[in-house]
């Protein structure tokens, strides 16, 4: 990560460099405020360490600027304050920083402040790119806007039942259901790949259409291998690539694309794929009209250790009202409504 | 390292500047030959702000100063450059003259107690 290091005192300039190089940072230095500003828009910084009083421009302005500047990507900002100093924080604060580092410092406090930075830079480049992600899933989904909302509420519901099982209370912790339910909107972006001739299509697809469209898992799947490949530190994309890769996986073994059965399948991509039918059968496509949570329930239920895995049957059964809520707060137009429109010819998807 | 008496341990504490570069002696070494060629160009540029009556200048130099002096664990260095900057602040010039003398006094304790840490640095 490149660090920004603003400061006119030779020592004090010298330390930062030293101990953020030691833990391995990219550290350019600047000697003010003005000097900073301009190396900002040229490069790449994530985070700047700033003195406060500087020639030319003083650390509280240069913060200022960078906020009113709103750069691409959030610069995180950490205050050189000296001890008697610390009553100016709210000025420090209005004027956009994050945090304060107080002088003479310590490096382990040094190396501290500036982790609390990475992983939070990181956060905002990980709900972004997961953000993009879904976006990109989302123009790519024929089926209804809120499909996505939905399916991550329902997974979200999941998830939270199961974390209270004996079970799955070991597996399942309140950071993977966060991160099931941030990246479950990606469970079908290898659609992205799947000509628009077959996503498209208004009818039942032929057995050879057929045979593509289910390449999305698999497409899915390996594309969001590939990034965690680059990035194997990033669980989000664990959890990603299983969903997008195993979401039509049968617990039978009859599932697509690869056949996984019982606990093969990534547990991600069990809870996704209830979710997923779940939505499928209680929202209208052009292929059939919104069937009623009573008869969503009879063929989920129906498919108990054959599609799904019966612990995540028991988690939807147990947090059924819940599933109501959901659909019913997020439903484009009413059942009976949606049951009236004419339907098309039955398609697969 | 050890420093003498308590007048000369108030004005360097090396123990203090050690712990801050995790036992790097040299690392330790290298910031005060920094410190000490920059300190000694800052009393000349007090004194130049102070004889054109420049009280932002004098209020940025000891702010300067008084901050090196803090990181090198100098705190006698630290308090009498801070006193500068509260003056220079306030605009009473007429007050920085005298204090600036005590910096002088403080800078040769300073350069005394690191003498006797076994440290001593190039520009001293």
């Amino acid at each position: 990560m490149k660090i920004l290091v603003v400061e006119d005192d030779p020592v004090c300039t010298e330390m930062l460099d030293y101990f953020l190089r030691q833990s391995g940072y990219d550290v350019t230095l600047a000697a003010n405020g003005r000097e900073a500003f301009d190396l900002l828009r040229d490069g790449d910084f994530r985070v700047v360490i700033s003195d406060w009083e500087m020639p030319e421009m003083s650390g509280l302005e240069l913060c200022r600027r960078i906020r009113n500047r709103q750069f691409s990507e959030y610069v995180y900002v950490i205050l050189l304050t000296c001890r008697e100093g610390r009553g100016d924080m709210v000025a420090g604060l209005n004027a956009g920083a994050d945090d304060f580092l107080t002088k003479p410092f310590q490096p382990d406090e040094l190396n501290l402040r500036v982790g609390a930075a990475e992983r939070i830079v990181k956060l905002e480049s990980r709900d972004l790119l997961i953000f993009s992600l879904a976006k990109l899933a989302e123009s790519r989904d024929p089926e209804t806007g809120a499909h996505l909302e939905r399916m991550r509420e329902y997974c979200r519901i999941l998830g939270d039942q199961l974390s209270k099982t004996p079970e799955f209370r070991d597996r399942v912790d309140a950071d993977f259901v966060r991160t099931l339910y941030q990246t479950s909107p990606l469970h079908d972006i290898g659609k992205v790949g799947v000509p628009d001739a077959i996503l498209l299509k208004p009818g039942r697809l032929a057995p050879e259409e057929f045979e593509i469209m289910k390449q999305h898992a698999a497409i899915g799947g390996r594309t969001l291998d590939a990034a965690l490949q680059a990035h194997p530190r990033a669980e989000y994309l664990r959890l990603a690539r299983d969903i997008a890769w195993s979401h039509h996986e049968r617990y039978d073994g009859k599932g697509y694309p690869r056949g996984l059965a019982g606990d093969e399948i990534p547990l991600a991509g069990r809870i996704v794929a209830v979710a997923d039918v779940y939505d499928a059968l209680t929202t209208r496509r052009v292929y059939k009209p919104a069937f009623s949570h009573e008869k969503a329930k009879a063929i989920i239920l129906d498919g108990r250790g054959t599609q799904f895995d019966p612990s995540i049957i028991d988690a939807f059964l147990a947090r059924e009202d819940d599933f109501i809520t959901v659909k019913e707060s997020l439903s484009e137009a009413p059942d009976e409504e949606m049951a009236a429109i004419p339907l098309g010819p039955v398609s697969a998807g | 390292m050890t420093v003498g008496e308590s007048k000369t341990r108030r004005s360097f504490e090396p123990e203090e500047l050690l712990s801050r570069c995790v036992g790097n002696l040299d690392f330790a070494q290298h910031l005060l030959n920094l410190f000490t060629a920059r300190f000694v160009n800052d009393l000349d540029q007090l004194e130049q702000h102070l004889q054109l009556g420049d009280a932002d200048g004098l209020m940025r130099v000891a702010h300067t100063m008084k901050g090196a002096s803090a990181n090198i664990a100098a705190p006698g260095l630290q308090e009498q450059a801070g006193r500068i900057e509260e003056l220079a602040r306030d605009h009473r010039l007429d007050q920085i003259s005298t204090r600036l003398a005590l910096l002088r006094d403080e800078w040769a304790r300073f350069s005394e107690a690191l003498a006797a840490t076994g440290l001593p640095c190039e520009e001293t």
